[in-house]
């Protein structure tokens, strides 16, 4: 049985459908939370295009699962609409070499300007007023950082869109439409985790924005929208980042010297005002108070949900997180969540289900 | 830029040390058995390695080769009772994470033999033979330098390439990393003394762990090997053009490469790294990356007097010439030498001077010694900078 809303919602009644969002499912509790959110028995969609190859290497998710699911194999399709499609496949091919050298100019500038309010921050103040002007300036510097790079890889990826016309291309048309069939077979949605930017790709080649969820006014926003799932979507890893608005990549722990948090790009904007966080603990040095607190202010006016092994949250049903849940506060250590009072947008510009960049509803 | 080296803190020991506590007790054949079994040789307490032999001989000496210390360190003999085998011992001070190469050296009147320590199972291969190892407190052997269960192995596939350029054929090995799909596109690695790197620093197993754990990105790494390396190595014109206008190009066209200089990398240790910097400098703007480990980067400052023997004379003067007018050769260029080893000096001299092209440079040091081993626990820091695996994209 699909899984009703509880009473805290929105007044979306029946169609109150919720995301959920898990930590690691390295030892898999997919099957307590189905059965918690009612919805055992449910025949579900899988995405697992995360795993790349191993998209379908997915016994222990069918098992947990109880064998009603169908795997929606977007990698596989990918592949065959590439050898369906040179043309399309080597302009996708030079759309993402284009992306991959934008990320590396823009990490260049990002460690700079972070490494510049390290050396701030760590500076002992002769006039307090003075010094935390000075961290507040480069921290707008970070954050305009990240705003144009996500502007940019729009652009990139609006062009790409405009110009080559996937969804009017007949194997994606084909595609699409497999896939949307499918999806509409089922009570729920299962997106795992794995290679965030293969599965963001897969997501929007098969334009999977509008086919999760509709976008619906936000009582909370004059004006605004925000998503609405069609149907309870289950999430972790990679998976919960890329139904976000917005992707940030973080790993504290590289082999060679810490990494910096960069944003990647707009996610699905299935959610509202959050960045999710997967296996923060182990991915961020959370016991490192200056990086905590740039990456929490980066992340502004969204809220930084770290979602760590045994960690389950079900977003309200206009996909906010909900009070009380554990999350990294502006000082960058962890609390518990409590809404603004004041009406008004927690969301950062993006508002509404994404569609495939460069195009409108399919 | 140079990468400040976290060693682990000087180690500490409380107390006798091991051999000074078997001096003061009355010894026979049995306690000095004992004494032997219940201990790995040498005798590691915070700094101080102690080596023992056993045996009769006239005089017996510890050979190794940190620069600048003695090489060769004389043991004392143990007083023991007449008719009980000998013990000799010298205890040596070695900083925290050493990793020292060594033999026993034993004369016997006239006749001096060097072997491997038969008291220490630890023991380091190499092109030119054997030697025992010290692995003083705090060095670890990586991890990932043995086979992982769940990390899946790539494949090794011989090729054959006819060389105008050097004559001759050459079989490189290609390493095609696990789950290699043609549909893709990979980065390229070419590695000078292939089957040394994988006989001897274990490099296909390096490859498949660090793939496997997301470290590096998946790339095809060739192993090159030469025909006489002493003249295809230092500063060669025909090795320059054969690895660029006749390995590269049947390279590329074979196999799903990214043919772009920034997703090139040549690489290789001693000899095989002044090969890959000659290569790069011969063809600007095609190898963007060199992974250079304990390069043989001798010059002088003086006339051209270097005390390397002959085969080092082409190589001095193409330092010489390079450090006269220094130019970028790469963009980014990750070195690493051993402190332990007599190239230390030209390596750290070098490190400013490539730095001054433009080059981005990180130059790693470690507690060891011109060795297999050395360059294989260097192996995660280099190729993950040089090449750096999508860790930061999945999120499981």
């Amino acid at each position: 049985m699909p899984a009703e809303g509880s009473a805290d919602g929105d007044g979306h009644g029946a169609t109150d459908h919720r995301i959920t969002l898990l930590g690691p499912q390295r030892d898999p509790v997919v099957d307590e939370v189905m059965r918690s959110l009612g919805l055992e028995g449910a025949r579900v969609a899988t995405i697992t295009a995360g795993w790349r190859d191993r998209e379908r290497d997915d016994t222990v998710l069918v098992e947990q699962l109880g064998g009603r699911c169908v795997n929606l194999g977007l990698w596989q399709r990918m592949q065959q609409i590439w050898d369906e499609d040179p043309q399309l496949e080597h302009a996708d091919r030079q759309r993402r070499q284009v992306l991959t050298e934008m990320q590396e100019l823009y990490l260049i500038g990002l460690q700079k300007a972070v490494e510049a309010c390290t050396r701030i921050r760590g500076h002992h103040p002769r006039d307090a007023r003075v010094h935390r002007m000075a961290v507040e300036d480069v921290l707008e510097i970070i954050r305009e950082l990240d705003e144009r790079h996500v502007q940019r890889v729009a652009e990139v990826n609006d062009e790409f869109f405009a110009t080559h016309e996937p969804q009017h291309r007949d194997p994606v048309v084909r595609g699409r439409h497999e896939v949307g069939r499918l999806v509409g077979e089922c009570e729920a949605v299962v997106i795992a985790g794995g290679h965030v930017g293969v599965l963001l790709g897969t997501l929007h080649m098969f334009n999977l924005a509008p086919v999760l969820a509709t976008a619906v006014p936000d009582p909370r926003e004059p004006g605004g929208v925000h998503a609405r799932v069609d149907r309870p979507v289950l999430a972790w890893g990679a998976g919960a980042m890329a139904i976000t608005e917005r992707v940030v990549l973080f790993y504290d722990d590289s082999v060679v010297a810490p990494g910096v948090a960069e944003v990647l790009m707009d996610g699905l904007g299935l959610t509202r005002g959050l960045v999710a966080l997967p296996s923060a603990t182990d991915r961020l040095d959370i016991k490192d108070p200056d990086r905590m607190r740039t990456l929490t202010h980066r992340c502004q006016p969204r809220v930084a949900l770290p979602l760590d092994p045994g960690d389950r949250v079900t977003l309200t049903a206009d996909g906010r997180v909900p009070e009380g849940t554990r999350v990294f506060g502006p000082d960058g250590t962890a609390t518990r969540y409590a809404a603004p009072v004041a009406v008004a947008s927690t969301a950062g510009p993006s508002a509404g289900p994404s569609t495939t960049p460069g195009e409108e509803d399919a | 830029m140079s990468q400040q080296t976290a060693y682990p803190l000087p180690p500490r020991h409380k107390g006798k040390l091991a051999i000074n506590a078997l001096r003061a007790r009355r010894l026979d054949e049995q306690v000095i058995d004992r004494f032997l079994a219940e201990r790995e040789v040498p005798i590691v307490e915070g700094p101080k390695c102690t080596f023992l032999y056993r045996g009769q001989a006239d005089g017996v000496a510890v050979r190794h080769r940190i620069v600048n210390q003695p090489q060769h360190v004389p043991m004392k003999r143990l007083e023991v009772p007449e008719g009980t085998t000998p013990l000799w011992y010298v205890t040596i001070e070695l900083p925290a994470a050493s990793r020292v190469e060594y033999q026993i050296e034993v004369r016997q009147g006239e006749a001096v033999e060097t072997f491997n320590d038969p008291l220490n199972p630890h023991v380091a291969h190499s092109p030119v033979g054997s030697s025992s190892v010290c692995q003083a407190a705090g060095y670890q052997t990586p991890e990932w330098v043995t086979p992982q269960p769940d990390a899946r192995p790539g494949e090794l596939v011989a090729l054959t390439v006819q060389s105008k350029a050097l004559r001759r054929a050459t079989h490189p090995r290609v390493y095609l990393p696990a789950r290699f799909r043609r549909s893709s596109r990979y980065p390229l690695l070419v590695v000078h003394d292939g089957d040394d790197y994988l006989d001897y620093a274990a490099m296909r197993t390096v490859l498949d762990n660090l793939i496997h754990d997301l470290d590096i990105a998946e790339t095809i790494v060739v192993f090159t090997n030469p025909g006489d390396r002493l003249r295809e190595y230092p500063n060669s014109a025909p090795h320059a053009r054969h690895l660029t206008t006749e390995l590269l190009p049947a390279l590329e066209e074979q196999l799903p490469l990214i043919r772009r200089s920034d997703a090139r990398c040549l690489m290789g240790a001693s000899f095989g790294a002044v090969a890959s910097l000659s290569t790069a400098a011969r063809n600007p703007g095609v190898w963007d990356n060199l992974f250079l480990q304990s390069g043989s980067f001798v010059f002088t400052d003086i006339g051209s007097d270097h005390g390397g023997g002959p085969a080092f004379d082409p190589v001095v003067t193409f330092m010489n010439r390079y450090r006269e007018r220094p130019r970028r050769v790469a963009a980014r260029m990750f070195i690493t030498c051993g402190v332990y080893e007599p190239l230390i000096v030209p390596n750290r001299s070098m490190v400013p001077v490539f730095e001054s092209t433009g080059a981005r440079v990180q130059y790693v040091e470690s507690r060891d010694g011109h060795s297999w081993e050395n360059w294989r626990d260097r192996l995660r820091d280099g190729l993950s900078w040089i090449f750096p695996g999508p860790q930061k994209l999945v999120y499981e």
